[in-house]
């Protein structure tokens, strides 16, 4: 435990300094990565027959994985809601804002290059099949998370709220995920039990999409994290300071 | 009695509808031949061959809706986002570093002062005893100030 200074506070944590070693080079890497991914797209992917989409195909490659990010960023945010609920620790609550609003941007990138693809393959940007609604439903739910922590308080009421709403919104992923067996609509099923069919170059371009887009997602969430727990700091170190008379007059 | 009646009959054609059509679907005309496809044994729709299958194809092939803007929409949005998203947190972290670093030092700045302070002099309000025997515990996040009896009774 941290001593207290000779006016009573107890000394703030240090403030992070220069980035770490290895969160620079999980950047670098995921940066590189990222850049290849790109070049195998549009230099190394051939290219789809025109029923799905001729060369909008090649939306797929970041479609798909920005979709698989959403699925992990909607489980941290689940696993730590739960946490959070039964330790009551901050952390907790950082990993799942982090992942909330990882599941948000990654949600409204799938919600953006789908229908997109949908204009070339299906000749219409949007139809209410059951993958379609069910992601858009996700989509909303963990909007009105963000919405909830943006102009709630940091008290402990919106904080379990919050967490509920998370562990609320990860029930819908399910639904995404199977909607395309259980209810069988328009969209492809390339890659889930029902399809496989890939052109084994279509098949490496799409792994190294996925291995680019785990490596993203690691780093945004240790950005979002740190980002978090550093605002927690602030939040502490301002109510000591106010406790103790010590504002910039006192 | 002509109720009865007229329920009866109504109960009787209810009954020979009903019987009629099990009747036709156990009907060996209307069977589908074991040869004949089942419906779930029918050729993919297109909507399902490409649902289903991508294939490599060569050469150009003629397209109806214009490529270009779709794909560039497409990863232009993913990119705008993505950077956008990452410019977000890095100027939110960096401003809440740059509030930690300056709490830091407001904070350091009163310690030494008050390490600074003659024995003598009173502590300024609100502050504990820098010469306690016994400082407080580090964990003082969680504790209110004590209310003066001032703030208490309304003036």
């Amino acid at each position: 435990m941290q001593q207290p200074s000779a006016n009573g506070i107890a000394p703030a944590p240090k403030a992070p300094g220069r980035l770490g070693v290895a969160y620079v080079t999980l950047a670098a890497l995921t940066g590189v990565l990222m850049l290849g991914s790109l070049a195998m797209v549009f230099g190394y992917a051939p290219q789809a027959q025109l029923a799905a989409g001729g060369i909008v195909q090649k939306i797929f490659y970041f479609h798909v994985p920005s979709a698989y990010v959403m699925y992990v960023g909607v489980a941290v945010c689940c696993v730590a809601s739960i946490v959070y609920l039964i330790t009551r620790k901050d952390t907790w609550d950082a990993v799942a804002l982090a992942g909330a609003e990882m599941a948000c941007v990654f949600c409204l990138i799938v919600l953006i290059t789908g229908p997109l693809w949908a204009r070339r393959a299906w000749g219409v940007y949007w139809v209410w099949d059951a993958r379609l609604t069910t992601t858009l439903l996700c989509g909303l739910v963990f909007i009105a998370y963000l919405v909830l922590r943006a102009f709630g308080t940091d008290g402990e009421a919106e904080k379990r709220f919050a967490a509920a709403l998370g562990i609320f919104g990860a029930v819908d992923a399910p639904f995404v995920h199977w909607s395309v067996q259980r209810w069988r609509g328009q969209h492809p099923t390339v890659i889930t039990s029902r399809g496989g069919g890939l052109d084994p170059d279509m098949k490496t371009t799409l792994l190294v999409c996925f291995v680019a887009f785990t490596a993203f997602a690691v780093l945004l969430l240790w950005t979002r994290i740190r980002a978090e727990l550093d605002k927690q700091r602030v939040a502490r170190l301002r109510l000591e300071i106010a406790a103790h008379g010590l504002g910039e007059d006192g | 009695m002509s109720k009865l009646v007229r329920a009866m009959v109504f109960l009787a054609a209810v009954a020979a509808v009903v019987v009629s059509s099990d009747v036709r679907a156990q009907d060996p005309a209307e069977a589908p031949a074991p040869g004949k496809a089942q419906p779930d044994d029918r050729h993919m729709s297109p909507a399902e061959a490409r649902a289903q299958q991508f294939q490599r194809v060569e050469g150009p092939q003629t397209e109806a809706i214009a490529a270009g803007p779709l794909l560039v929409g497409a990863y232009g949005a993913i990119w705008v986002l993505l950077f956008g998203y990452l410019f977000l947190v890095a100027r939110r972290q960096a401003a809440t570093r740059a509030e930690l670093v300056s709490l830091e030092k407001l904070v350091a700045g009163k310690a030494r002062a008050a390490d600074a302070r003659p024995a003598s002099e009173p502590a300024p309000a609100g502050a504990p005893d820098a010469n306690a025997s016994e400082p407080s515990s580090g964990a003082t996040a969680s504790k209110e100030p004590e209310p003066s009896a001032a703030t208490d009774e309304p003036s």
